[in-house]
């Protein structure tokens, strides 16, 4: 028990360190550099999300690019065509995410086989990105979305391009408002009967935990988040294609950056997008060739990192049949 | 026979087995002992060959049993019937019983084998296109015990063949055990069931958190205060 | 009328193929409880090195199949020795062998793309003429392709059935430390296992190749594809992923009278989204080999 406390103590530390460099950090850096933080935090937004579901509950899924996407595609579409506030597309882009999460959950919480579990959600995403490009009358299909509006000044405040640094505030905002609330769901009771679903759902069951109340509700949340990311994301860099927003490379990227700083830990995904995110920019030297590199990467951490990564899996007892 | 000397067996980082050293003489019964968890699975298995020991060696006559592998231990004549049976629940009793002999080296005497085991069990052969998944207790344990047979084997390694089973089954099984034993077969038992593994054993070993803390012949040890009161209740 | 009983015959002719996918897919997850993220990369390969051998090398396409067929078996059982293999002794290999294989195939499609590049890459017929029944027109190709597909279905069948590697097969998903210790060496399973299922995608890849094309995105497309027809068929199941593959055939034949192509794998997945929903357990059941 002591231990756990001087543990957390140390943690806690880390956390209020980390929390002022994101803070003191973009006023000593260019424009550019600032721009590679922004997307780094709307990773680590969008990967924290995943990992409160894949790395927290063991919902193993294959497709949060759809909530990212659709949150994009929402918030951007309403601003473009209907003229609502980015501020409001903001909320709504997480409530629609959060109700598709609602109605893909039903099908995927009855399922107890991870692998059956990533192809339900793999076909799902592919089922949305099929969607944003098909219809291309609404969204220009595979042509995308430009000229998206950046959110509108509060006062004097404005989040043009030309004030990155208030953007880049106004996602450290939302980004400790992420992780303040995955914290409140993994260290309360919440978190506890998450944690007895992914070691054994029959045990949690016979404990009487309510197993579809709770993984709706965190996979609910978890929607809600990425919708939110990718209305950011949409918004700030203010295009959209199907391909950027809703493809599988984004899966790849938000289970690279988890893979890399660690699943199931609150600041595994953070470090793991600044990682990833700053990576991918100084690997641009090598053109086409950094997705091979990314590729690689993912099989050798999952090889040779086995604590960074599968650290919370690995406690469970491999049982070989 | 087989000869363990000072073996140190691992699950990842935690150690199950420490400094464990044992004998099996050819033509005997040997008993280990012990309850639940003491590492008695873990010893046979890392004598099959499914664990391999960190430091220690296992001697089988003069070749070194722990530096072949676990495939290739059956064709030594070392037959392991595992813990819970363990048999091919897609596949018919007869099928079960012919992969006890799937091994290049016996494949060509399997019709003969089987004869034999169906001669031992003539239930079996009533059963024998039903499949493993579908039997009752005792004739899984059957089967297992069959299957293990189809191998010719030298020694027989038994992984608690009287869990789970009707004190009259029991009572049949340990029969055949002690009639094997007869026939040439060194007989190597796991059992919780102590009073009835001593009766038919020459000697014993009582294990406990991995390591041995007991040993000597059985009657001895059915004398013994200590088992006594540890195992058989009195 | 005509129209129909034509897309219902190309479906089944397409859908042949995509059950030679899928039992890949099936014989993977059966044997060694992994679901292989990877097999489309292979059904790639397949087809690049058709590709080159056939069309590039003026090989005759027979030959050109075999040896396509060997580099990827040879590939396949690589990568499941690096890699697979030793995932499969640690703990995780529930989810670690997901995030491998998805790593794997990032990898091999982007080596694709940057050596071989994005251009798409045709195959002429190796057969060249069209057949009638009943009036209705095939070309000889679609005809070679069913054959190929009855033809590889009932020999893989036939051998995981009757010769002793199959046999050693079904042991060694059924339990595999028995398997063990009745002599089976079920790490050499494990991998030819991995380089039969690579086989089926490449068979398919050389068949389909020439009413397609051969590009580095050709494997992810039919991978997703596949992933339907397993999980409708159930994982694991041979007359699934057969039933499967030519239901999801003739479903696209059809829907494409009434949907345009692009729709297609939208009712796919949906498709698959709505079985996992009623009956998780797939049309025909999971099962060990």
């Amino acid at each position: 028990m002591e231990k756990h406390k001087a543990w957390y103590k140390t943690n806690k530390l880390g956390y209020l360190i980390g929390a002022l460099f994101l803070i003191i950090i973009p006023l000593f850096v260019q424009s550019y550099i600032l721009h590679i933080l922004i997307l780094s935090l709307i990773f680590a937004i969008l990967a924290s999300s995943w990992n409160l579901i894949a790395g927290y509950s063991g919902i193993f899924s294959f497709g949060h690019q759809a909530f990212f996407g659709l949150g994009a595609y929402v918030s951007a579409l309403m601003s473009m065509r209907l003229d609502i506030s980015p501020w409001f597309g903001l909320i709504i882009a997480g409530l629609f995410a959060s109700i598709a999460g609602a109605f893909i959950s039903l099908p995927v919480l009855r399922l107890r086989i991870i692998p059956y579990i990533a192809i339900l959600t793999l076909g799902f995403a592919e089922i949305t990105k099929l969607i944003a490009s098909n219809l291309v009358d609404l969204t220009r299909g595979e042509l995308g979305l430009s000229g998206i509006p950046a959110f509108t000044s509060i006062g004097t405040i404005s989040f043009n391009l030309a004030n990155r640094i208030n953007i880049y505030y106004l996602i450290l905002i939302i980004f400790f408002i992420t992780i303040l609330v995955i914290l409140r769901i993994v260290k309360g009771p919440q978190g506890l009967a998450l944690k007895s679903i992914k070691e054994s759902q029959d045990a949690a069951e016979s404990l009487g935990v309510n197993l579809t109340k709770h993984k709706l509700y965190v996979f609910m949340v978890s929607a809600f988040i990425a919708g939110v990311a990718g209305s950011l994301f949409a918004h700030y860099v203010q295009v959209l294609t199907p391909s950027s927003a809703i493809s599988i490379d984004i899966m790849m990227q938000v289970l690279l950056i988890v893979v890399i700083g660690g699943l199931g830990t609150i600041a595994g995904p953070v470090v793991g997008a600044f990682i990833v995110v700053i990576g991918l920019e100084y690997l641009r030297v090598l053109g086409d060739y950094r997705l091979v590199i990314y590729g690689l990467i993912i099989v050798l951490v999952i090889m040779f990192m086995p604590d960074g990564i599968v650290r919370k899996f690995s406690k469970i007892k491999f049982n070989r049949k | 026979m087989i000869n363990i000397r000072d073996i140190n067996v691992y699950y990842g980082d935690v150690q199950v087995i420490h400094n464990l050293s044992m004998k099996i003489e050819e033509g005997k019964t040997v008993a280990l002992l012990g309850s639940n968890g003491a590492g008695k699975t873990t010893t046979l298995k890392t004598i099959s060959g499914l664990l391999s020991p960190k430091s220690g060696e296992i001697f089988y006559g003069d070749k070194r049993l722990d530096k072949i592998p676990p495939n290739m231990i059956i064709s030594h004549g070392i037959s392991h019937v595992p813990e819970g049976r363990r048999l091919f629940p897609q596949m018919t009793v007869e099928e079960n019983l012919l992969m006890g002999a799937f091994e290049k080296s016996l494949w060509g005497k399997r019709k003969e084998k089987l004869e034999y085991v169906y001669g031992i069990f003539p239930r079996l052969k009533e059963r024998r296109l039903q499949h493993g998944g579908t039997l009752s207790g005792g004739e899984q344990q059957m089967v297992a015990i069959g299957r293990a047979l189809m191998s010719t084997p030298k020694i027989l390694m038994l992984d608690e063949p009287s869990l789970g089973l009707a004190p009259k089954i029991v009572e049949s099984i340990f029969e055949l055990l002690q009639n094997l034993n007869k026939e040439g077969i060194t007989i190597l038992l796991v059992e919780q069931n102590v009073n009835v593994a001593l009766e038919i054993s020459d000697s014993a070993y009582v294990m406990e958190t991995g390591k041995i803390v007991l040993e000597g012949n059985a009657e001895d040890l059915m004398d013994n205060v200590y088992v006594k009161q540890a195992y058989l209740g009195l | 009328m005509e129209l129909l009983i034509q897309q219902i015959l190309n479906g089944i002719i397409v859908g042949s193929m995509y059950a030679l996918i899928a039992s890949g897919l099936s014989l993977i997850w059966g044997t060694m409880k992994m679901l292989n993220l990877a097999h489309g990369e292979f059904y790639m390969l397949g087809g690049f090195f058709m590709f080159f051998l056939n069309v590039s090398a003026g090989i005759n396409p027979f030959v050109s199949g075999i040896i396509s067929i060997a580099i990827v078996f040879i590939a396949a059982v690589i990568v499941q020795r690096v890699v697979i293999h030793y995932l499969m002794e640690k703990p995780g290999w529930t989810e670690s062998h997901l995030i491998a294989t998805f790593g794997i195939s990032v990898l091999l499609q982007n080596l694709a793309l940057n050596i071989w590049g994005e251009r798409f890459k045709n195959i002429p017929y190796y057969v060249d003429a069209n057949i009638y029944i009943f009036g209705i027109g095939l070309s000889a190709q679609r005809i070679l392709i069913f054959m190929v597909a009855v033809l590889v279905i009932v020999l893989f069948w036939g051998f995981l059935k009757y010769s002793r590697f199959g046999q050693a097969l079904r042991a060694t998903s059924q339990d595999r430390d028995s398997a063990t210790l009745y002599g089976i060496n079920t790490k050499l399973i494990y991998m030819i296992a991995f380089g039969v299922s690579a086989i089926l995608a490449t068979v398919a890849a050389i068949m389909l190749a020439p009413i397609y094309s051969v590009n580095p995105w050709m494997g992810s497309d039919l991978l997703l594809k596949a992933l339907a027809v397993v999980i409708i068929g159930g994982l694991g199941s041979l007359v699934g992923a057969i039933v499967g593959g030519i239901g999801l055939g003739i479903l696209e034949g059809l829907g494409i009278i009434v949907f345009s192509s692009e729709w297609q794998n939208v009712i796919a997945f949906s498709l698959l989204i709505l079985v996992l929903w009623i009956r998780p357990s797939g049309l025909f059941g999971t099962k060990e080999w």
